[in-house]
């Protein structure tokens, strides 16, 4: 470890960013459901990501699929479109903590248009 | 009629199996055209089923096979005297062919998987729309195949197998969606949400893969209430609900009439819930546009168990031009829906009678007055509230020999009994309430 310091003859304060910076890059699996995929071309991607929670995570996603950016959020700032539904291992987050929820290291992201019936 | 339009920004689709506009993700919703009021004569001549609205309906094959369903009696309510209300309507729905309001849906639902070229139709419930697939799908010739939670008891499957259904119990794995919507079993709505990217299946679900064409099966109640009443609008329609389907769609269906000019008014809506399970109440309240969805509901009333309403936003649109909404204890839906059956001879399954004290509570609260002409959905027969004639240990029956001295005996007791106590109301007067009523 000290060894290494040397070597990389970087500034502790560098070295600490660097780190902490490795430490909260994070791979999860994103899957667009239905006509979600028609506008992303993929059902399924693995995303690197330093996102911290959905929210920045569907900005993320915004900037990668510029067609689907328009129709995944809503007119409302940082706001999914009302028909839109997000679920985090399988848990709808309007039930934990919306788009505040937090992203963990291999977590599953599903997004799909809401089309229950009656 | 082949037109399909978005709910919300209004773009056209040719007909076919969609149910989200590729715009704005919206709901899709058949619309009617060039209908006008010369249209009556010809319902008018037709044999009395929701069939009768052929124009006005979103079909192609003038020869449905159907069960008659529809034209369900409009009853005058004469004797729910302390309610007081003077042009009370029940709308029971309980004499459909599997006695709720979703053979409507499904009826045309399963001509439409057939005017796709579908042999198979699907459907995820273990109540009301199972029933109604399961016989349609009989009629129509169609093999139907029912997905169910895993622990569902075979009384309630049974019935399913009688028809010629495939029941499939679906048991849980992990990936599952967490999902509080219609039937809230997440191991079969994760199921069926993944057969939707399937069409190679060919086994269309029918309130999700046709849920636009399932939606305008509810329109027909509005045409026939309307018709039963002379082609004119109540004032007020009181309706109990879940998932919001009902009203928005009983709305829409009398929009349609107002705008052909078969009708000169539209009702109010008023919409009664289950205290244990009233997110469009609670976003009515709380001022929100979209309900909460809320983690598991607690209902006696299956088909109001919807703890993630689907049309919830579209409901309180309903109900905002003049409408209220209101959450009712199922242990006073209870007791209506026993006085309806003692009162007027029908019996309704509890979300009729939770509507009934739902208007009850309308009235007392100013929100309705007696005055005005009022109808009250009874979604379905009260055979249909199976749990509940299982589980109650209060319910006793006396008992008695074939000796006739045996029988003398107890009717002159009970004679004596009601001689004291008169509950016995004269028709056309007011009657004494029951005990729970007088509370
Ligand atoms: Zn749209
Ligand atoms: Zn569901």
């Amino acid at each position: 470890m000290l060894r290494s310091i040397k070597q990389s003859n970087e500034s502790d304060h560098i070295r600490w960013f660097r780190e902490k910076r490795v430490m909260t890059i994070r791979e999860v699996a994103v899957r667009f459901f239905g006509v979600i995929s028609s506008e992303t071309g993929h059902k399924e991607i693995k995303i690197c990501t330093d996102a911290k929670n959905i929210r920045e995570l569907v900005v993320e996603i915004c900037d990668k699929y510029n067609s689907l950016k328009k129709k995944l959020l809503s007119s409302e700032p940082s706001a999914l479109n009302k028909h839109v539904r997000c679920y985090v291992n399988g848990m709808d987050i309007r039930l934990i903590r919306e788009y505040e929820t937090r992203l963990m290291d291999g977590d599953k992201i599903l997004f799909l248009v809401s089309f229950q019936g009656g | 009629m082949s037109v399909l339009k978005c709910r919300d920004c209004g773009t056209l689709y040719p007909e076919a199996m969609i149910t989200s506009c590729s715009e704005c993700y919206g709901p899709v919703d058949t619309c009617i055209e060039d209908i006008d009021r010369s249209v009556k004569s010809k319902i008018e001549s037709r044999y009395p089923s929701m069939w009768r609205y052929l124009e006005f309906l979103p079909v192609n094959n003038t020869r449905a096979v159907n069960l008659n369903d529809g034209w369900t009696p409009l009853l005058r309510s004469n004797k729910l005297g302390k309610i007081g209300i003077k042009d009370l309507y029940l709308k029971f729905e309980g004499t459909n062919p599997t006695q709720s309001y979703e053979d409507r849906s499904v009826s045309i639902s399963i001509n439409k998987a057939i005017e796709f070229n579908s042999t198979a139709i699907g459907c995820a419930s273990t109540h009301y729309i199972a029933d109604s697939v399961a016989a349609h799908a009989a009629r129509t010739g169609l093999k139907s195949y029912i997905f169910v939670p895993d622990n569902t008891p075979i009384e309630i499957i049974y019935p399913l197998l009688s028809y010629g259904a495939q029941v499939l119990k679906v048991y849980k794995q992990e990936g599952d969606i967490d999902c509080q919507c219609h039937g809230n079993d997440p191991a079969t709505c994760t199921l069926v949400t993944r057969m939707a990217e399937k069409p190679e299946l060919s086994l269309p679900i029918v309130d999700l893969d046709l849920r636009t064409y399932f939606n305008s099966g509810y329109k027909t109640l509005s045409y026939e209430i309307a018709e039963q009443l002379g082609w004119r609008s109540p004032d007020n329609i009181v309706i109990p609900e879940g998932s919001g389907s009902l009203t928005y769609n009983m709305y829409s269906g009398f929009k349609e009439l107002y705008e052909s000019g078969l009708i000169e008014d539209l009702p109010r809506f008023f919409i009664v819930q289950s205290s244990g399970c009233a997110p469009i109440v609670d976003a009515l309240i709380h001022r929100k546009e979209i309900p909460t969805p809320l983690r598991n509901p607690v209902t006696l009333c299956e088909n109001l168990r919807v703890g993630d309403p689907a049309d919830g936003l579209y409901a309180l649109r309903a109900i905002k031009h003049g409408g209220y909404g209101i959450a009712i204890e199922d242990k006073e839906g209870i007791e209506y829906a026993e006085l309806i059956a003692k009162k007027e001879g029908i019996s309704p399954d509890y979300s009729g009678g939770l509507a009934v004290a739902g208007l009850v509570r309308l009235c007392e609260d100013g929100k309705i007055s007696p005055t005005e002409s009022t109808v009250v959905v009874l979604p379905a027969s009260g055979i249909k509230n199976r749990d509940y004639y299982r589980s109650d240990p209060d319910l006793k029956v006396p008992r008695i020999s074939s000796n006739i001295a045996d029988l003398q005996l107890y009717l002159e007791t009970e004679r004596t009994k009601l001689a004291r106590t008169p509950i016995f109301e004269k028709p056309g007067e007011a009657s004494v309430p029951p005990a729970f009523l007088r509370t």
